[in-house]
């Protein structure tokens, strides 16, 4: 994709047209290239945890994307006032802060889920994606484009975790969000409920994933 | 002068973080008067009664009285003399939350009710059913409360097949809890 | 006392924290094959995963619980492992280069493990005692290094065989984690409770 100089906002509509073909860009490198699953490794051991049931994942990775999204603008947005030497401190807290509020708020709205997530939630503290976002992307870009970033990545990884998700409490409970769908006289592979499932989830995922990639890298000639 | 920018920056934004903390605990703390409705839902529920949310303040404060030892609520029905509280510990995957109702003598269950699990979905999370919460009206709690494969005496209670673990848990924040509730009321010990 | 060492086993064994609850799956994913390395970092991680957690049982035990402060938790906790992890490896350079250089490398990257913050909210979470805490954040961090440095000798044996391409180092990785965690379930039977 040909890299537009920016040019300056000589008209609003061209400026904002401009941004919004990058912010895609962005949002789109998220979601796939940069994906936190299969793209980059990061964020795991949430993954695992709460990929055996669909509602478990959905509120997790939701969490996760408001996170990233508000650490992101925030760092952002302030950029120029982080002091080199104390960015790691900086993001801390700030994340720190996001996640214990996301916390509480899910206590209130949701208290049984946010029973299951148990800890999870309050390791998203320690997830790769949301400092990663930062440091790789959020430090050095405009608030609207790190939005969209962290919008992407933060799309990518609840992607990611509803079709592991999906597969995980279809095969391990015969349901999906908590609804039998397959009859009754079938056992579920209860393999999949536990820990071990998760990641042969996780494994035959990373496989299908790359089998999809390297067949599209074909298809477009060895060219990405 | 770069150590002392470090410095006021990282004051600031520490401050900045404990205000936005601050704003959501006092959000917290608005939000939980709920958790106290629905606990008292709960408490009616254990004796037969279904009462919408808005009424429950009124039709709890009718029919118990409050008490506090050791830092938990005990909630004493004003008729029959049976003794509610709130208990509970770590199960296999989550906190469990129950709510257990001695009868006046200490020595036997008026019911139970787990309040909140998240325990493995159709396995230890079979404890939320209604069958095995009833199973345990009456049960005695002397020497203590035993789940077990096969129930035969009475202070035995059938276990959830396949919930080994979940079912220990739980036997173990009903033995503490009642053990503490003897102490606090000098009854049945 | 039974019941601390059946804690301990079951923290290496049967509740292993990176094949039950899936902590500190990161570095998991992207070790080295080395064994060495392997263990450097398990080592690592033990000492901080110990310290860290008593040190935060005593800042929730004795102040944040009783001044009601328990939604600081996460931010206390997690500046706590920052700090014990600078003032390591500190005092590592100065004071024993030879450990230093053993495992002091690895230490920045632990303060971001979440196996470490994980252990301090499971001891939270189950209201771990001061001696349940030390026995149970001790055994997670064996039993994280004897996962890690057996799932490394694993990759290196792969060399000799040829898992389909498509699922990379970390796939295989995972579906070697997995057969891993399984075999870990048949020692639930070992401990009677």
């Amino acid at each position: 994709m040909a890299e537009q100089p920016g040019s300056g906002l000589k008209t609003p509509q061209k400026g904002y047209r401009l941004f919004q073909k990058k912010g895609i860009k962005v949002f789109i490198e998220g979601v796939w290239h940069n994906n936190p699953i299969f793209g980059m490794m990061l964020g795991l051991c949430s993954t695992l945890a709460v990929t055996n049931l669909m509602a478990n994942a959905l509120v997790m990775s939701l969490s996760v994307t408001i996170v990233v999204i508000l650490n992101s603008v925030i760092t952002s947005l302030i950029r120029g006032f982080i002091p080199d030497r104390v960015r790691m401190v900086a993001y801390m807290i700030i994340i720190s802060t996001l996640v214990i509020a996301v916390d509480r708020f899910l206590k209130v709205l949701l208290p049984d889920i946010s029973n299951a997530l148990g800890p999870y939630v309050a390791l998203i503290i320690t997830n790769c994606i949301v400092m990663g976002r930062a440091e790789a992307f959020a430090i050095n870009n405009s608030p609207g484009l790190s939005f969209m970033d962290a919008l992407g990545v933060g799309s990518g990884y609840t992607l990611s975790l509803m079709v592991i998700a999906f597969f995980r409490e279809l095969i391990g409970f015969g349901s999906l969000f908590g609804v039998r769908v397959i009859p009754a006289s079938i056992t579920p592979l209860g393999l999949f409920a536990i820990p071990p499932g998760a990641f042969f989830a996780l494994g035959t995922y990373i496989f299908f994933i790359n089998l999809l990639r390297n067949r599209s890298k074909k298809e477009k000639g060895g060219s990405k | 002068m770069k150590d002392l920018k470090m410095v006021l920056f990282l004051l600031i934004l520490s401050s900045l973080c404990a205000l936005v903390l601050g704003g959501t605990e006092v959000f917290y703390e608005k939000a939980s008067v709920i958790f106290n409705q629905r606990l008292y839902q709960s408490v009616l529920e254990l004796f037969d009664q279904e009462i919408p949310i808005e009424e429950v303040d009124a039709a709890f404060s009718g029919k118990f009285s409050f008490d506090s030892h050791g830092g938990r609520d005990y909630f004493l029905e004003k008729e029959t003399g049976v003794v509610v509280f709130k208990a509970d510990g770590p199960g296999l995957w989550s906190r469990i939350e129950i709510l257990l109702a001695l009868n006046p003598d200490f020595e036997s269950l008026y019911g139970l009710k787990v309040l909140s699990q998240a325990e493995t979905p159709g396995l230890g999370g079979r404890i939320a059913e209604p069958e095995f919460q009833e199973s345990f009206r009456g049960i005695e709690v002397v020497p203590s409360l035993r789940i077990v494969k096969f129930a035969a005496a009475a202070n035995e209670v059938d276990a959830v097949t396949g919930a080994s673990k979940t079912c220990e848990a739980l036997e173990k924040i009903i033995n503490k809890a009642v053990a503490e509730a003897r102490q606090a009321y000098k009854r049945g010990l | 006392m039974k019941e601390l060492f059946l804690l301990l086993f079951a923290s290496i064994v049967t509740s292993n924290i990176a094949l039950t609850y899936f902590l500190g799956m990161c570095p998991f994913l992207a070790i080295s094959k080395e064994i060495k390395v392997a263990t450097g970092m398990g080592a690592a991680v033990t000492v901080v995963m110990t310290f860290t957690s008593l040190a935060n049982w005593l800042i929730n035990n004795l102040i944040l619980l009783p001044a009601k402060l328990e939604f600081l938790q996460f931010l206390i906790f997690i500046i706590t492992i920052a700090a014990m992890v600078q003032v390591l490896e500190m005092f590592l350079d100065r004071y024993s280069p030879t450990l230093y250089s053993a495992f002091g490398i690895f230490l920045p990257l632990i303060t971001v493990n979440c196996a470490i913050l994980g252990v301090s909210l499971f001891m939270v979470l189950r209201s771990y005692s001061l001696i349940e805490t030390i026995f149970y954040s001790f055994g997670s961090g064996l039993g994280w290094t004897v996962a890690i440095v057996a799932i490394g000798g694993l990759r290196k044996g792969l060399i000799f065989s040829d898992p389909p391409k498509n699922f990379g180092a970390a796939g295989i990785t995972a579906i070697l984690a997995g057969l891993m965690a399984l075999a870990f379930i048949g020692f639930t039977g070992v401990v009677r409770g």
